[in-house]
């Protein structure tokens, strides 16, 4: 173990791009965790306050911070795609396995350092959330809500596996950045095809629209992307609740089948990769 | 003796192109093996196969008398191709990768960026490297971990003449330590000069294993000149010693078909009254041999 996460750091950390991108990616959290007490954006004259509508405020703050930081998944994936593609197009793969590492254990060290840096993403965002909390929020109901950190791990860790499955599928790093990109918008297109056929929008009123589609479950939702996408939905808000408190945000719940159908997709999308590595000759 | 590598009716299919047919022979501890065909005969599918980068479609192997384990290849030193590298890294931090995988010590590291000559380019990236340099890296990372067998395919591919005299010079000395060494090469020159023993491949089919003085039953050749070449000629024909007599500008070419001392010629032709000026006798080149085995095996 020790001996894979040794290979795996020499290869990572003197790359050059690598270890700008990754320190950029947590300047970015951190700068994201600086930036937003003090962002007061202008809407229509009325100065929005963030953290007066509670945005900071325990329990909220979870699915808040971890919603918000999660748009930065597809920096990490970039990462875990060119290190990995490099190793095609380097040929480097194939030398480490004549030197003597066997499938399993190349793939088992790229899987290693994706775990990793998840986790280190995973706990960053946990201090930055208990800081943040600490002094924004009244509340010092610190627990409720923290599953939304774990629910972030998963996300992480899926979209991961899928940019992995999509590297070593596609070997390049622009087709598996592209099909990354082209997959997610492609299954949002799914969803809204299958919104519109399902609920027949043409023949029906605006209040009828809106009555459905929160009454049916749409099995696009369960698509890789949707899915991943879903364990942390858009934070509620509520303007009742605002107008009588002047909290805008509302608590929710972790999605947890969305949750659950991810963790299925890292072990479907790690173990197709390792099949396919397995399976072809280099 | 020991066997160091098994091979075991091994096939590989493209397709419906065989590129490997129902290849076994085996490779005895010490000796340097030269595995030989022309481009595109399946020397380095059938490497490809035994260094776990490419799946087999039937047939086994064994490394060191034991079925293959992931630990073999560690034992195994090879160089597949043109020499691969992570290019941002120095020579050092690539050699340091190397030495994780073959739970090598570090400080093997510099002793073969010494035995390679690389010592002070050590903390210069691989991608400023020459070819030259690459190919001695190269080497310098498959003998990290003193291996048992040394395998290389074309190792002198692309090198211009003084790397490839360093590369030779350097394959000898490691063949002197006692390392068993697997040399591909269409290059047969090469092979002649340090190889003990041959597999010949042809469309992936093996024509020939065994040493280099076994592979044709043949006593070798003469060359021959006389101030008399006609008188030469016709007297060589008229013996039974030969089965080929030829003359070639101011010589005369003749392959023995028994066993004949030269000392023993030079006297019979010294009686018949032919003086020679010019008697080399000489083992039938190895290119030679290997025409004939290829054309034999498409007629």
């Amino acid at each position: 173990m020790m001996r894979l996460l040794h290979i795996e750091w020499n290869k990572i950390f003197y790359n050059t791009g690598t270890r700008i991108f990754i320190i950029l990616y947590f300047l970015m959290i951190l700068g994201m965790g600086l930036i937003l007490p003090n962002f007061h954006p202008n809407l229509n004259g009325v100065e929005v306050n963030f953290i007066k509508m509670g945005a900071l405020e325990f329990p909220v703050i979870w699915h808040n911070l971890t919603w918000l930081i999660g748009f930065g998944k597809f920096f990490l994936a970039i990462i875990i795609i060119n290190n990995l593609s490099n190793e095609y197009s380097f040929g480097t793969m194939k030398q480490n396995l004549i030197d003597g590492l066997s499938k399993k254990e190349f793939f088992g060290s790229k899987v290693l350092i994706t775990f990793l840096l998840t986790l280190f993403s995973t706990i960053f965002v946990l201090v930055l959330g208990l800081v943040l909390g600490n002094i924004y929020s009244e509340s010092k109901d610190v627990f409720n809500g923290i599953e939304f950190v774990l629910g972030y791990f998963v996300e992480i860790f899926a979209y991961l596996s899928i940019a992995t499955f999509l590297t070593i599928f596609l070997k390049k790093s622009a087709f598996a950045i592209l099909s990354l990109i082209v997959l997610s918008m492609g299954e949002s297109i799914v969803k809204a095809a299958e919104f519109m056929l399902r609920i027949n929008v043409f023949d029906k009123s605006d209040q009828e629209i809106e009555q459905s589609s929160t009454a049916i479950k749409l099995f696009s939702n369960y698509l890789p992307f949707n899915s991943n996408g879903g364990i942390i939905d858009y934070p509620p808000i509520s303007l009742t609740n605002f107008l009588t408190n002047g909290k805008l945000f509302t608590l929710s719940e972790l999605k947890w089948d969305m949750f659950g159908i991810n963790v299925f997709y890292i072990l479907l999308f790690l173990g197709l990769s390792l099949w396919i590595l397995k399976k072809r000759d280099l | 003796m020991k066997n160091v590598l098994e091979i075991n009716q091994l096939s590989k299919n493209f397709g419906s192109l065989k590129a490997v047919d129902q290849v076994s022979f085996s490779v005895e501890k010490g000796n340097v093996y030269g595995l030989l065909g022309p481009n595109g005969s399946g020397k380095s599918t059938t490497l490809g196969m035994i260094l776990n980068v490419i799946n087999p479609s039937s047939g086994s192997w064994k490394w060191f008398g034991e079925e293959p384990k992931t630990s073999s290849l560690q034992k195994v030193g090879a160089i597949i191709e043109s020499p691969k590298f992570y290019p941002y890294l120095s020579a050092q931090k690539n050699l340091e990768i190397v030495a994780d995988i073959k739970h090598a010590p570090y400080e093997k590291v510099n002793e073969k960026l010494e035995l390679v000559g690389l010592a002070d380019r050590k903390n210069d990236k691989f991608q400023g490297f020459s070819l030259g340099m690459k190919q001695r890296l190269a080497i310098a990372a498959a003998l990290l971990n003193d291996p048992e067998v040394l395998i290389l395919d074309e190792p002198t591919n692309g090198l211009d003449p003084q790397g490839i005299i360093q590369i030779r010079e350097i394959i000898k000395q490691i063949a002197a330590n006692g390392t068993t060494i697997i040399l591909a090469s269409h290059l047969l020159d090469e092979v002649e000069k340090v190889c003990s023993h041959v597999v010949i491949l042809n469309k992936g089919k093996m024509l020939y294993s065994g040493s280099v003085d076994e592979m044709n039953p043949s006593f070798g050749a003469l060359e021959l000149s006389s101030s008399n070449l006609d008188a030469l000629e016709n007297e060589l024909k008229m013996m039974n010693y030969f089965s080929k007599v030829n003359r070639k500008d101011d010589k005369v070419f003749a392959i023995l078909s028994e066993e004949l001392p030269s000392e023993k010629l030079n006297q019979l032709l010294f009686d018949k009254g032919i003086v020679l000026n010019h008697l080399v006798k000489r083992r039938e080149s190895l290119e030679n041999q290997f025409f004939q085995l290829i054309q034999n095996s498409q007629s």
